[in-house]
């Protein structure tokens, strides 16, 4: 009963979000491996609306992070992709290399796992994340600038006591800006300036001393919380969050999905929030797409989801949760395991572990169907 | 704090090395006068107008012979009443050694016998030459080379430089010299006289080595450089061409091992996360490759410099000897014929500290370079 | 609750398991040009060497004869060196060597006691290795210092500088000469091995041996060892051919025990009075160690790729 009190206070949110950042329609991902063709995503379509936080739920192999990947532009040599990708109307399946460098400048950016590894070791933490403000400098210039001027204005209207000086660096500032012509040095300072705003707004405590050490020294949710202003620094419009929380023990798990939280009014970006764990989900997500072996079976509002799940593994996944609140002694899983991608079930997927599968299951595939209103699922069950 | 740790740790590796030579120099000296006659340990000190008393004299001052021995006749026959125990040789020799006196050798190809030590320091710098120009090839090349092998991994400059490098790494120096000089020799003829002259022409004696007119300033003893600094470039020319098939010789087995050390470390760094989410910021690819990656792939093969500062140390005294190139490793292979005990151990003590520093100088640059190490 | 009628469909079913590795293995290994070559060759040298006596008679590196010496009648090529005369008699493919023997017979002669040395060597450097290195490894403490104090005196002399200083202080015999190799090279060993071992140790598995109540030997022997055998193999197999090139080495310099000696490097030292009048002399021999060398650090290196990636997915 608490869980279902928890969300209808949450539901508000959504009538909040508006048109959609990222659109991926029928998003096919092979890989050409030794083995076989691995055939990781078989038709993709997901929606990111703006300011939203997409959860992408599903269990480990059935295609979060290759989608993620493939978004971002970042899947390896050996695979080929195929479908669309919409990001705010501009297609980035037609972009090369060069061109989707400039999109993961800008507009795209990436949280991972494991911030162990995913940090430099011999990087300071500050270094690496100003290095690409300060290495491409063309596009961060105006933004940098820009971000500066704007705090400056707010320093003033708190009513800062070094108004002179702060006066002289805004009239250099935007003298640099007409002229077209901002130093190395300066791009640096700013850059600093900002790198440090992020690490404070992400609640990192003494953030110049955390600028200058080596992620060895930070502890684990330290390390992820500086993940995350390095990416929320360059302004994304897109955030891919890919297990973020995985790595992290419980307490600060939860501390960093409260910060996911508190910045969704600060930051202007729309979050896919990729998980395994729907505790995690059920926490900060807006609206949740469920995935298995390569396919989005359910997309719904998080409450929707919850109270009525549609699709038979969401089924599954929700009955497998375990329920302190409900005596039950016997702890319900969905029978079988995840199928073989390189020789992947014929028609739904699904099917050889559904309980309600029947004759036509292995013979078509299940298009996407509009049950109610936001509430997708792709299921035989309900037509198509 | 950091810094600290490292003099510590330099602190350390120093005494080490102490420890580390009067290990070699017992094991070498017990080795040599353990196992060979007295006879020999005595040889590097007499000159050639000793009588018989006074050989006996120097033998037992040397603590060669015991003093209870009778006559030098005794000496030389083995009387069981002239042998001194081998600890207070050592410490004897070890008493000559610390006043700089490392005896005579008389080396084929020397005019006569000479102080060990002047023989040493005279071919030292010639040997430091190759040894140096070596390192700088191998460096130069294995880098660059190992990091396009691994960003245009198994395409088609990745497949040449392996198998280059296979086959590099499987050539006998002493075969590759001796190819390298047929080559150049015989078949890159001009005008009828082999593009470099043969070996033969190298004369042995250090003092004036090759054949150009002027003189040179001694600065460094090494005559590339030398002449280089004196102005003289006849000299220089004739240095370089002198040096430049030797270098390539022995530069040859380390170039190829690092090639291989760097691909397969950069293969390694660039197979890491942090790379991903390098390019997930959108780096630019090269920032990507030398900031990242390479920063990450330098520490293993940085490890690895030691080695092959070993391996170049030993191939030298093959590639000396194949061009007949006046420096020390030559002259341990004539010490060895001869079997003098003395240019033995000095050449030992002398390559086993300068292998030590140099490993304490690569550590110490890993620890610069790894900040993991230093806290 | 279902009413999925028990339809099983058959599906392909991917390999699992060992036959899966074995079969990768053998796919990778069949993929790789390179390393097949390798074995091709480094089979041929074995095969070759135990033949050899087969193919020749044993004793014709006693065999001097003077009237055809540096000789040279293969017309398939020519040197470019003035004055090379003409074999009397037989043709000789490779020419003949300073002492009138046919070089290609000396070469397939001298192939059985490269081998033969190179790997007393290597099993012997190995098996020192593998008892010191996992004695250190395993015993920790004092033992540990001890054994790794002497390894770091070993690795401060450059191998071939010791291998000289050994061969000069000993005798010229064969038995010295692989005595002063096998002293220069077992440091490698122990420290692969105690490396191998030590983080062997620390594996969750070893932890559940122990408190088991197996000994320290059972866990050392029968469950350590296995694991860190492949690193070994790939070290040993490349070693084979450097162990041959630093011991024709040693030859080359002048510490065999008879300057007629059937072995490569010997062969090699017999044509530096001749480089530019009798090329063929040094070219030859050298060449063999090329391809026997070059043919094992392929399959060493060819194992350690097909063992590697593998272990890493």
């Amino acid at each position: 009963m608490r869980l279902e009190e928890e969300l209808t206070l949450e539901t508000t949110r959504v009538s909040e979000t508006g048109a959609p950042v990222l659109e991926v329609k029928d998003l096919r991902v092979v890989f050409h491996t030794y083995a076989g063709d691995v055939k990781a995503l078989d038709g993709v379509n997901l929606t990111v609306r703006r300011h939203e936080i997409l959860g992408v739920v599903g269990e480990s192999g059935c295609g979060k992070s290759v989608t993620a990947l493939a978004i971002a532009g970042l899947l390896p040599e050996n695979a080929t992709a195929t479908g669309q990708i919409l990001l705010d109307g501009r297609n980035l399946s037609n972009l090369n290399k060069e061109q989707m460098r400039q999109v993961r400048l800008k507009d795209i950016a990436q949280v991972f796992q494991d911030p162990m590894t995913y940090l430099n070791p011999v990087l300071q933490v500050g270094f690496q994340i100003t290095e690409a403000l300060v290495s491409e400098r063309k596009i961060y210039e105006k933004q940098l600038v820009d971000q500066r001027l704007e705090e400056i204005e707010e320093l003033k209207k708190q009513g800062a006591n070094n108004l002179q000086a702060l006066e002289r660096e805004r009239d250099k500032l935007q003298a640099s800006l007409q002229s077209g012509r901002i130093s190395r040095a300066q791009e640096r300072e700013l850059a600093r300036d900002i790198a440090l705003e992020y690490l404070k707004l992400v609640r990192l405590p003494e953030a110049e001393r955390v600028f200058k050490m080596y992620p060895f020294e930070l502890s684990g949710g330290m390390r992820q919380r500086a993940m995350i202003a390095m990416a929320l620094v360059k302004r994304p419009k897109l955030l891919l969050a890919d297990e973020i929380t995985t790595a992290l023990d419980v307490t600060v798990q939860a501390q960093i999905l409260a910060l996911l939280q508190e910045l969704r009014n600060e930051i202007d970006a729309s979050i896919m929030l990729i998980t395994h764990d729907l505790g995690v989900v059920s926490e900060v997500c807006d609206r949740v797409a469920v995935m298995y072996a390569g396919n989005v079976v359910e997309v719904a509002e998080l409450h929707e989801l919850f109270t009525n799940p549609l699709h038979p593994y969401t089924q599954g996944l929700m009955a497998a949760v375990p329920r302190p609140d409900r005596s039950t002694i016997k702890l319900e899983s969905i029978k079988g395991s995840v199928p073989d991608l390189i020789y992947p079930p014929s028609g739904c997927r699904f099917h050889p572990r559904c309980p309600k599968a029947f004759a036509d299951c292995p013979q078509r595939k299940p298009k996407d169907i509009e049950a109610s209103q936001g509430h997708l699922v792709e299921c035989l069950l309900y037509g198509g | 704090m950091a810094h600290l740790k490292l003099y510590e740790y330099a602190l350390r590796r120093l005494f080490l090395l102490i420890f580390v030579l009067f290990a070699i120099s017992l094991i070498v000296f017990y080795l040599a006068r353990g196992a060979l006659p007295p006879e020999y340990s005595l040889a590097p000190y007499i000159t050639p107008r000793m009588t018989d008393p006074q050989k006996l004299q120097l033998a037992q001052s040397l603590g060669v012979a015991s003093a209870s021995c009778p006559s030098y006749q005794a000496f030389s026959s083995h009387d069981p009443q002239c042998s001194a125990p081998l600890w207070g040789q050592y410490v004897d020799w070890l008493r000559l050694v610390a006043q700089g006196n490392w005896g005579y050798s008389e080396l084929p190809g020397l005019a006569g016998t000479a102080k060990t030590w002047d023989v040493f320091s005279g071919r030292f710098p010639f040997t430091a030459q190759l040894a140096i120009g070596a390192s700088i090839v191998t460096f130069a090349i294995a880098f660059p080379m190992g990091i396009i092998s691994a960003t245009r991994n198994n395409k088609l400059p990745d497949h040449a430089s392996r198998i280059a490098s296979l086959v590099g790494y499987s050539l006998p120096i002493y075969w590759f010299g001796y190819m390298l000089q047929i080559l150049f020799v015989l078949y890159l003829a001009i005008g009828g006289r082999g593009l470099l002259q043969g070996s033969g022409s190298l004369a042995t004696q250090c003092a004036i080595c090759f054949n150009s007119p002027g003189t040179i300033s001694t600065f460094t003893g090494m005559t590339v450089l030398d002449s280089l600094l004196s102005g003289n470039f006849p000299y220089f020319w004739d240095s370089f061409l002198a040096t430049v098939l030797p270098i390539i010789a022995l530069s040859l087995a380390t170039l190829s091992s690092l090639t291989r050390i760097v691909r397969s470390s950069m293969m390694e760094a660039l197979r890491q996360d942090y790379i991903l989410l390098a390019r997930s910021k959108g780096l630019r690819e090269r920032i990507v490759v030398y900031r990242h990656a390479l920063r990450n792939a330098m520490l293993p093969a940085i490890t690895v410099s030691g080695f092959i500062f070993a391996t170049l140390l030993g191939g030298v005294v093959l590639t000396e000897t194949v061009f007949a190139y006046p420096g020390i490793g030559q002259a341990i292979v004539f010490a060895s014929l001869v079997v003098d005990i003395n240019f033995l151990e000095l050449y030992v003590l002398v390559t086993a500290a300068i292998l030590v520093i140099t490993n304490l100088c690569v550590d110490m640059i890993y620890a610069v370079l790894d900040p993991r190490i230093r806290y | 609750m279902s009413n999925l009628t028990e339809t099983e469909e058959v599906q392909p079913q991917a390999l699992t398991g060992r036959r899966a590795e074995l079969r990768h293995a053998i796919v990778l290994y069949k993929q790789n040009p390179v390393v097949v070559a390798g074995s091709v060759i480094a089979a041929g040298s074995i095969i070759l060497a135990l033949l050899s006596s087969f193919l020749v008679n044993p004793d014709l590196w006693r065999m001097e004869q003077l009237n055809q010496r540096l000789c040279w009648n293969n017309a398939a090529f020519s040197w470019p060196v003035v004055n090379i005369f003409d074999c009397p008699g037989t043709t000789y493919p490779l020419g003949t060597d300073a002492y009138g023997r046919d070089l290609l017979r000396m070469m397939i002669l001298a192939l059985p006691l490269d081998m033969e040395i190179s790997l007393t060597i290597v099993i012997s450097a190995a098996l020192i290795g593998i008892v010191l290195g996992s004695l250190a490894a395993y015993a920790g403490g004092k033992i540990d210092e001890a054994i790794l104090r002497v390894t770091d005196v070993f690795f401060a002399i450059p191998g071939l500088v010791l291998a000289i200083v050994l061969m000069t202080v000993l005798g010229r015999t064969l038995e010295n000469l692989t005595i002063a190799v096998l002293i220069t090279w077992w440091p490698i060993y122990v420290r692969l091995i105690r490396s191998q071992v030590l983080s062997e140790k620390e594996r969750p598995y070893v932890e559940a041996l122990r408190s088991t109540g197996a000994s320290s030997l059972r866990i050392l022997f029968l469950h350590i060892m296995p694991n860190t055998v492949y690193p070994v193999i790939v070290q040993m197999t490349l070693d084979i051919g450097n162990v041959i090139l630093t011991f024709s080495a040693l030859m080359f310099l002048g510490f065999s025990p008879n300057p007629l000696l059937p072995e490569l490097g010997n062969l090699v030292t017999d044509g530096i009075n001749y480089v530019f009048t009798a090329p063929w002399l040094i070219v030859f021999p050298g060449l063999t160690i090329v391809i026997v060398v070059l043919g094992f650090n392929l399959l060493g290196d060819g194992i350690r790729d097909v063992l590697d990636p593998r272990l890493r997915r």
